[in-house]
């Protein structure tokens, strides 16, 4: 679900980055804002589309952007304040160095 | 009824203030009896306990205060309520004047309406979304036992 999209809320910054684009109707036109995403912001991540119902995001409270890193179990190791205020990747990457396998799990 | 006094004058002074000559009063003790100083502008003040220090203007403007908290905390809580519908508050907030953003504490409102449920040690919800391409689908549930997930939500706008 797009954050600010023409017919909702229009954003000034993506105005002054020439970023127009309306609520996608179909999931195809859903994917295709996501490929023209991954092109324009270079993204190296694999991206997943939620459905037209935002199942996901219903799930998640996801937005308009969110970050959580989930443990080896699947369970919620780290959930961020929602953006845009509470995006912060820097507070995910300290996450990260806690439950990704390092020496000291190597040792146990 | 409230107190009263009813009083007659009988003599204006040189220096301006005028004797009491006669009162009559709900409060008995008053009766006829010439203790009063009367100011000659015609001001006859009230007994202290029913009488506004401020004058009857603040009660006004006391009332228009709480009639506008009043509507601030309503406004709040109304969007409040929006906030929890993404696609609803993009089109509420396309509608409110900007000024408007400045007077509402909207980080803290918007981390509260947008808490959601999960918490931290809650197990993940499962889901099985599609690839951009849409030639594979992805189960979360695939990476349980093996390795931690990062979640990045988001859009294009």
């Amino acid at each position: 679900m797009e954050a600010h999209p023409v017919d909702a809320w229009q954003d000034d910054d993506n105005l002054k980055e020439k970023i127009s684009v309306g609520s996608p109707k179909t999931l195809d036109e859903r994917c295709a804002l996501a490929e023209t995403c991954l092109t324009k912001l270079t993204l190296k991540i694999p991206p997943l589309v939620d459905d037209l119902a935002n199942s996901t995001e219903i799930a998640y409270t996801a937005w308009p952007d969110r970050i959580y890193v989930l443990d080896r179990e699947g369970n919620v190791a780290y959930k961020s304040y929602p953006g845009p205020f509470g995006f912060k990747p820097a507070e995910m990457a300290d996450v990260l160095k806690r439950v990704l396998p390092g020496p000291s799990a190597q040792l146990k | 009824m409230p107190p009263w006094i009813w009083c007659s004058v009988g003599h204006v002074g040189k220096d301006g203030n005028e004797s009491v000559v006669s009162c009559q009063s709900s409060v008995a003790s008053l009766d006829n009896k010439p203790r009063f100083r009367v100011v000659p502008t015609a001001y006859c003040p009230l007994p202290t306990a029913d009488r506004s220090p401020w004058g009857p203007n603040v009660e006004t403007l006391k009332t228009v205060a709480w009639y506008v908290a009043l509507t601030y905390v309503l406004m709040l809580a109304a969007l409040f309520g929006v906030m929890r519908q993404p696609v609803l508050f993009g089109q509420v907030m396309s509608k409110v004047p900007r000024p408007l953003l400045m007077i509402i504490p909207l980080k803290p409102l918007w981390f509260l309406a947008r808490a959601g449920h999960l918490q931290v040690g809650d197990q993940a919800p499962e889901f099985s979304l599609p690839t951009v391409d849409r030639k594979a689908r992805v189960r979360l549930s695939s990476f349980r036992g093996q390795k931690p997930v990062v979640l990045i939500f988001g859009s294009y706008t």
